[in-house]
């Protein structure tokens, strides 16, 4: 027998180790994606790892054959050459399965590099059988090579362990580290072993019978091998890199969340901290209120008795002396003492108008209402105003109706007076006149004051002025005239109070006309002094109103009367409450299209309200208007406030607030179809009033062309009696089209209807209303509801 | 001639307010404290008294209700003046037992008036 030796050839040895490399590398990042992965997931890569690494070692272990070249040429048994890579596959399956569970002990990690071991050296020594050669092993190199692999295959799968702990520092480079060790590793087995083998030419190589894979054929099954794991690996790395990234994105995503989480808790807190805070905060304030409220009114009425004590010895000793001048025969002297007792006079009214209008600012102001004659009234108050109309050379005219009215006495005497005395003031050696009447406001039975003077007049921006305290028309005026400017505030607020009205009318030069509306007896609502019986009765009627659009949630009553006042005006229906609770209640019964919401309140106050509006789903879609002295914006905003208003009260503002938050009719068109000029006018106007559009046209045939020119309006109201077409025919006309048939039409005529004319017209139009029978208010107020009726239906 | 006890501390009030009432022709005594307001009014018996409310060692209230818990005194009618004439003030010197209420600065015929009807229901009274 031959004993042949081979050469290695250096370059391929070094590739076999770069491949060794590769796969070693592969398992170690396989490893960690098989241990976070689960299910069929978890199988998939477990047999990928192991094809991968198990043709990674077997093309080591070939490019290590390749490498080494004996002088004659051997061939392989194909069979044993599989059977070689199978054994490496099941290894690395077998190795991966154990060093890729959750949790792994250092026996199993042993167990598996056993098994690896025993794999890796099967494939090695059953590849060597491949070779159709005869080979001798040494004993001593043998057990090295096992030695080595086994050490190996432990280390291998200890490192790839260690990875998994995850937090190991620059674990990418210490990774390929260990892929280059333990790439080392299985090289050094192979060529251990393969110093083991002894190669001998004999019968077994030269009969090469069998499947014979030449080394050409062996080149072809190494590129395949090697270029199929280098694939894998490449693979591998990229499919891991990419799941890693998206896993560190969610779990970046998941920190943000609980980061979110944590702020918004911490908000949430911080929230609650503030409320608490700001209620406290409020609380103080109010305290404070209440006792800077004391203070004033104990200092006004120091101030008043202080004042009074001196003005008491001058008035008296004036007078005194005046009728001591008198009996003397003095009369210069006495004119001059009554300058002293006339200023001394004046002085007392600025004293009383001050304390009056403090009192009316902080809301203190009662009425004391009482039946009377007006009769009286006005004799009582020509008596006190004739001298000093007169006085400046004017007459003074009384024209009066007879009636009985129930009111503030004192207070409407106050406020004629005062309106005849500035009239007296402000003309000289002309007129004044008193003229009152009954008249109604608003369907209210009242009288009217006017109060009309031949005087100076005043400029458009003086009127503007004239109700503001503390202002005259001109400050020259008070120089001239004067007074403490307080007059016709304080009048104008008594005259509120009673649920009436001043307004003016005057041209600069040309003289003034003060009207003064009072109700003939108080309005239930309007009633200064309202207490809970008023208020339920108030809630009643609002109760039966179809939709109400303002709720008013305040403890003062002086307040419901002003936003009465303010809105009520606009055509805008108000419901009040007068405390948190009972505003909860009533919103939701109500379901208002605002709410106008106090803030300093007896147990329950505005901010609680208003969180707790907030958070009912049935009303936390109301926007709510914060109408209070303080205010703190941002607390206002974060519990869900619209918007704010300020205490004492903008009526510009105000509307501008409530026409935001309340849908006006302005999309609703309304045709008018009525042939006398006026009435059309009329009827018009009232209809852009109350914020409807108005279609004016003078018969039948021409409201025909508009509608089918123009648009189809909301709803129709039609005269019957005109030329060129008549109501009768419009109504045919109209109801043969398909596309009008749903409008209402509402008749309102002048004419006596027919019973004749009441089926002419019976089921073809909503309501006939005869002119004068009922009042316009209601007519618009039928429409409302026809229109809101028709929106509906064709919704 | 009727007699007019006039408490009174401010020095020229009071003199300016006898001078007046002298002149329509009341007999007026005249006290500058509560205390002493009560003791002429023991000692002097007017027949009506005026009373001033602020007043030094014993105030018109005191003085007022002394007054009117004395059997002695209790039938003398008591007006009540006074520069006191905010909201609420009348009310508290009505519950001190005066029988009048009337504020200064003096409007001197409503006084007058004022004291007349006083002392016309008194005699009234003591008829």
């Amino acid at each position: 027998m031959e004993h042949v030796h081979g050469s290695y050839d250096i370059i391929l040895v070094l590739f076999s180790y770069i491949v060794a490399v590769v796969a070693s590398y592969t398992v170690l990042d396989l490893v960690e994606r098989i241990s976070t992965s689960a299910g069929r997931s978890r199988w998939l890569w477990l047999l990928f790892g192991a094809v991968a690494m198990g043709m990674g070692i077997w093309s080591m272990h070939f490019v290590g054959m390749l490498a080494f070249s004996l002088p004659v040429s051997v061939a392989y048994d194909l069979t044993l050459v599989f059977l070689s890579v199978l054994v490496a596959i099941i290894a690395s399956f077998i190795a991966l399965y154990m060093v890729g569970r959750r949790q792994t002990s250092l026996s199993q990690i042993f167990g598996g590099g056993i098994l690896l071991a025993a794999g890796i050296s099967a494939m090695h020594y059953i590849g060597m059988a491949a070779m159709i050669i005869d080979i001798t092993y040494d004993p001593f190199w043998f057990a090295l090579s096992i030695v080595i692999a086994l050490v190996a295959s432990v280390a291998a799968l200890w490192l790839s362990f260690y990875f998994r702990q995850g937090a190991v520092r620059g674990g990418h480079w210490k990774k390929i580290g260990s892929g280059l060790i333990m790439g080392a590793a299985v090289v050094g087995m192979h060529y251990v072993g393969m110093a083991a083998a002894h190669f001998h030419l004999g019968e077994k190589a030269r009969s090469a019978s069998g499947i014979i894979l030449d080394q050409q054929w062996l080149a072809y099954l190494i590129a395949g091998g090697t270029l199929f794991t280098l694939g894998l690996s490449l693979i591998g790395i990229y499919v891991s890199n990419r799941f890693t990234h998206k896993d560190s994105e969610l779990e970046e995503k998941a920190l943000e969340i609980q980061r979110k989480n944590e702020e918004l808790r911490e908000l949430n807190d911080h929230l609650e901290e503030l409320v608490e805070e700001r209620t406290a905060e409020l609380e103080h304030a109010k305290n404070e209120a209440i006792k800077a409220n004391m203070i004033k009114s104990q200092f006004l009425a120091n101030m008043s008795h202080e004042l009074r004590t001196p003005l008491n010895a001058i008035i008296g000793y004036s007078e005194m002396l005046i009728e001591e001048v008198e009996e003397l025969n003095e009369p210069i002297l006495a004119e001059d003492l009554n300058k002293i007792r006339t200023a001394g006079n004046h002085l007392l009214s600025l004293i009383n108008d001050i304390l009056d209008i403090s009192k009316i600012e902080a809301g203190k102001m009662d009425i004391y209402v009482e039946e009377f004659e007006l009769n009286d009234l006005v004799q009582d108050i020509e008596t006190t105003v004739r001298p000093l109309v007169e006085g400046n050379g004017n007459s003074l005219e009384i024209y009066s109706v007879q009636g009985a009215i129930t009111a503030d006495l004192t207070k409407l005497r106050q406020i004629i007076i005062n309106l005849i005395s500035n009239a007296g003031k402000f003309t000289h050696n002309g007129s004044v006149v008193l003229k009152v009447a009954r008249q109604s406001m608003n369907n209210v039975d009242g009288y009217t004051f006017f109060v009309q003077d031949t005087g100076i007049g005043m400029t458009p921006e003086q009127i503007e002025r004239l109700f503001q305290p503390f202002t005259q028309a001109d400050n020259s005026t008070t120089r001239k005239y004067g007074g403490t400017g307080l007059g016709l505030a304080i009048s104008q607020r008594f005259c509120q109070l009673m649920g009436g009205e001043i307004k003016v009318e005057s041209e600069t030069g040309k003289g003034s006309l003060f009207s003064c509306w009072i109700p003939a007896s108080p309005l239930a609502a309007n009633d200064a002094s309202a207490d809970q019986q008023t208020l339920a009765q108030h809630a009643e009627y609002v109760d039966q109103a179809d939709s109400v659009h303002i709720l008013l949630i305040d403890d003062e009553p002086f307040n419901h009367q002003l936003m009465q006042r303010y809105l009520a005006k606009e055509g805008w229906t108000l419901a009040f409450a007068e405390s948190g609770t009972k505003g909860i209640e009533l919103a939701e019964k109500l379901q208002p299209h605002v709410i106008l919401l106090d803030i300093l309140m007896p147990s329950m106050d505005g901010w609680n309200v208003l969180s707790a509006l907030k958070s009912n789903p049935k009303l936390q879609d109301i926007p709510v208007v914060i109408w209070s002295m303080t205010i703190d914006k941002q607390l206002g905003y974060t519990l869900g406030a619209s918007e704010f208003l300020t205490k004492p009260l903008q009526k510009d503002r105000l509307l501008q607030v409530m026409n935001k938050y309340i849908p006006k009719h302005v999309d609703h068109t309304v045709l008018v179809i009525e042939d006398d000029a006026a009435t059309n006018e009329l009827i018009a106007r009232l209809l852009e009033k109350e914020g409807y559009s108005a279609v004016q046209t003078g018969n039948g045939k021409l409201a025909l062309e508009y509608m089918a020119a123009e648009k189809k309006p909301d709803l129709i109201l039609l005269d019957l009696m005109m030329p060129e077409m008549d109501g009768f025919t419009f109504v045919e006309e109209v109801r043969k089209e398909e596309e009008w048939h749903n409008i209402p039409i509402v008749v309102i005529t002048a004419k006596s209807i027919t019973s004749e004319d009441r089926e002419k017209l019976n089921g073809n139009v909503e309501s006939i209303i005869q002119k004068g029978s009922t009042d316009y208010l209601t007519v618009i107020k039928e429409i409302e509801q026809l229109i809101a009726t028709a929106v509906e239906r064709s919704e | 001639m009727e007699a007019i006890l006039l408490v009174e501390d401010n020095e020229m009030n009071r003199d300016m307010l006898s001078r007046r009432l002298s002149r329509k022709g009341f007999r007026v005594i005249a006290a500058e404290d509560g205390q002493q307001g009560i003791e002429l009014a023991v000692s002097e018996r007017p027949d009506l008294v005026l009373m001033d409310l602020s007043l030094p060692v014993v105030d018109g209230w005191e003085a007022t209700r002394t007054l009117k818990q004395s059997a002695e005194t209790k039938h003398i009618p008591v007006i009540v003046l006074t520069a006191h004439a905010m909201a609420g003030d009348e009310q508290k010197a009505r519950e001190a037992g005066c029988d009048d209420f009337d504020t200064k600065p003096v409007d001197f015929t409503r006084l007058l008036n004022k004291i007349q009807a006083a002392l016309a229901g008194c005699s009234e009274h003591q008829a």
